[in-house]
Parts: C-alpha cells; structure tokens; sequence
C-alpha cells in the first residue's frame, strides 16, 4: 500500500527539503512500519521522531488521517491504503 | 590572536569573538536556535580547532553537533552520535559535557551524558560508543537524579595516561579509572553527602564540579552540593578548603591554565537560598589551593540575584588567562587579566549554561 508522510518545516532539512514522502508499505504496515521506512530513506529524521527505544518523542505529534496516533494504537495504529500521516510538533516549551 | 568565546544557553548557542585584545566582543547567534545546549568544547588538538556542542531539541530530542570552522558551518552525522544500545533500555536525554582526550589519542573524546553514563569517541567526537565498564558499575542502581537530573556532568582524562580518567555525576560522586574505562571505582573519601544519615558514604555524593590542572594530575578541586575540596593523591581522599570562602555551596570550579595553586568559584548562599551571599555578584580565586580566597568584584553588578551554573564558568590558556563566566540571567562577563577585572561580554541572552574559550 501507499502513504503520505507531511513533514513539518523544521525537519524539511533532514529529507532533502521535502514537505511530503510518498512511502511504499506491505499490507498491514502500522504507524512503526511506516517509521522504518522513513528512517530508511532518510536516516537524520529518526532520532528526532523517535529514541534509541524506537519510542516516539513525547512531544511530536503523530496524525494519522487526522486522528493523533496516541488517541489509536500508538506506534502501532494500522495504516490503511492511502493514508496520510502528518508529523506536527506539539506546542511545548517556555 | 583570536579569542573565541562559546556560550550555551537554554534557547541556543552564542559565539562572542574578540580579535582585540579580548576588550571588545563580536557577538554571533542563536546556532541551534531553540536547542538547549548544556556541553560545549573546543578540541584544540587538531590542526583547526573541532568546536562540539550537545544540543537537545524540545521537540525532536538530544544530538551533537561540530564544526571545524569555528561555527561558520556545522555538521551532524545522518544516524544518532550518541545512542545507548538495545539492551540497556535506556535513551539519550541530553549531553552534559565533552572532554578530548590525552594528546597521544587525538581522535578520543569522550562524552558525559544523562542518564548518567560515559560514551567514547575515537573519530573525532563525531560518533561515540557507551562504557560499559561505568554503566555495568554495581552501584549504578542506586544513583539517583539531582535536581538537574542524572548525568555525568564532568570528565577529567588524565593528561598524559590515556588509562586514566575521572568523572563525577549529581548523584553518585566521583568515579575514576585506572584501566581505560573496564572498572571504576568511587573516590569520595571526606567528601559530604548533604541530607544523608550517612554523612560520608562511599558513594551518592551531590557532587557538582571537579577541575584538575594538567601540571598537577594528582590534586582535584572539588565543588560538592554544600562542600569544597581539594584532593592531592588523585582522589583518594578529600579535605575541606572552605574556611576562607562566604560559602560551601556553589557550582562552578575552575581551574587556572598555567598556575596550578590557583582556582576559581562562584559561592552561591545555601541550598535553600540560590542567590549569591549578599545578593552581590563576586568571583572568587584562591592563589594558594584553597587556603584563601579573595572576592573579584571589579566591574561586576553590585545588585546580583541570579547564579552560575556548573558549566557556565572557564577559562582561555592565554597568558595572562582570561576567565569567562554566564550567569542564569543570560548575562557574560569576561576577564582578561586573570579575573582582577572584568567587563560585559552579552547580556539579555537566555540562561548560560555553560560557556568555554579559545585562543586561536
């Protein structure tokens, strides 16, 4: 199946200043899957998605078509044939 | 001659510059904008010096950075530079110091991070590997988070025995080993452990700085969480050397580049009162190990209630040394006359976390 990754501005210079990442997934590819992915094509994104635990950051945000990740399964929120998965910072920080 | 001054701060990293004598300062930043960066070093073994920051993202999580050009470019490697292996469970939070190794391995840097564990690099600072030696210590369970959190937060290679290297975490206290980095072993004898029923354990010391100067690999000088020390048989044991300061408690230990009697610190009142004593900003430098201390107040703010941090005091290895300090009120003084007098390097930045210079 195929996905859409929308990257927010800020990690645009880690994947060749791409906005959006078409992904190619096997069947039943979850949230985590669609990382590996990503973390495949553009290595300097993972870390900042997701620690050495493969733990997403506490403080990205994970839609998936439109529903925060942690709301689904996590990481492990099924994807469905062309979903879109948008990678949003959360408002943090002082 | 070129004085490059590098200041950490909470939302980023400023790079102050002075080709004139160091009286006036050319202020560059934010690098990093909106990174916390807690570590930086200059590894002057290279033919340029390598300028390392440990920068952590909010949002996006802990990485290190380098430049080769004085921060004019940086680089970060695609794959994580410092990340724990699988089988500890644990992640990166963030890099707390730097420290190049000994001039016969130029290519070692080792990297003191939280949780509190050391990573070593032999590229250049550029990718690191854990020390298992440190972080399969048996009395790692029982380290616990300062206020700060957990890290080593100082690492002291020997200057000339590259098997030798001290470090000191909040908590925990000083570890040093002998062996290249496989045992560790405590080495707080003498030093305090406030609010603890055991007043002097073997291990679980707030300790917070430790300077050494290369000339005298022996002796330490010691900043503990209510506590000044000084050791002359390579940490084996400490005494006290804090009859002649306004206080135990403080942060900031420095140690002067050339005249190894004399150190630098920033007494802060109490635990419980983070001010400085009198709400008077003040340096203090002992010219004889410890035994006194002298208040350096020349062209510093006579109202002062905010502090210095651990990290957040140097000095450059010019002659004579300048000393540089930030202070959580985002303001840097420097000092080009070994600390007599001082003027302002940048004010109004965001908290100083830590600040460090060079001559190039």
């Amino acid at each position: 199946m195929e996905v859409t990754v929308r990257l927010p501005s800020a990690l645009r210079t880690r994947a060749d200043e791409k906005s959006t990442v078409d992904l190619k997934l096997p069947e039943a590819a979850t949230l985590a899957d669609l990382l590996d992915a990503l973390a495949d094509r553009y290595p300097a994104l993972e870390r900042r998605l997701r620690d050495e635990r493969r733990e997403l950051r506490r403080y990205v945000n994970f839609f998936v078509d439109g529903e925060e990740c942690r709301r689904l399964g996590g990481a492990a929120t099924p994807l469905r044939d062309a979903a879109e998965v948008q990678i949003i910072p959360s408002v943090a920080g002082g | 001659m070129t004085t490059v001054l590098a200041i950490g701060t909470r939302k980023g990293l400023w790079l102050a510059t002075s080709s004139a004598g160091r009286t006036g300062w050319e202020v560059t930043g934010p690098h990093h904008a909106m990174n916390d960066v807690y570590a930086v070093a200059f590894d002057t073994r290279r033919d340029r010096p390598r300028l390392l920051a440990g920068i952590t993202s909010e949002h996006y999580g802990p990485s290190v950075a380098f430049s080769d050009d004085l921060g004019a470019t940086w680089q970060e490697p695609d794959h994580a530079p410092i990340a724990f292996p699988e089988d500890t469970g644990a992640a990166l939070a963030r890099v707390w110091q730097f420290a190049p190794g000994p001039a016969s391995t130029p290519e070692v840097v080792y990297a003191g991070v939280e949780p509190s564990a050391v990573f070593k690099s032999t590229d250049g600072g550029q990718t690191y590997e854990l020390v298992r030696g440190l972080w399969d210590h048996p009395h790692r369970p029982q380290w616990h988070p300062g206020f700060g959190g957990m890290a080593v937060h100082t690492i002291l290679p020997h200057p000339t025995d590259e098997a030798r290297v001290l470090v000191a975490m909040s908590t925990g206290g000083v570890y040093a080993t002998d062996d290249g980095g496989e045992h560790w072993r405590a080495r707080n004898v003498g030093v305090q452990a406030y609010r603890n029923p055991d007043r002097y354990p073997e291990f679980g010391q707030c300790v917070h700085k430790v300077a050494r100067h290369p000339d005298h690999p022996e002796r330490f000088f010691l900043q503990n969480h209510h506590g000044v020390y000084r050791s002359d048989d390579g940490a084996e044991s400490w005494q006290s050397i804090a009859d002649g300061l306004p206080t135990d408690f403080g942060f900031a230990m420095v140690a002067h580049p050339h005249r190894p009697d004399v150190i630098y610190n920033f007494p802060i009142q109490a635990d419980e009162r983070r001010y400085p004593p009198d709400g008077r900003c003040a340096v203090y430098r002992s010219e004889d190990a410890g035994k006194s201390w002298d208040a350096l107040t020349a062209g510093l703010p006579e109202v002062f209630w905010s502090g210095v941090l651990r990290d957040a005091m140097c000095v450059d290895d010019d002659d004579p040394a300048g000393v540089y300090f930030g202070t959580r009120s985002g303001s840097v003084y420097a000092s080009r006359d070994e600390g007599d007098h001082w003027q302002p390097v940048a004010e109004q930045l965001p908290d100083v976390l830590c600040v460090r210079a060079v001559v190039v």
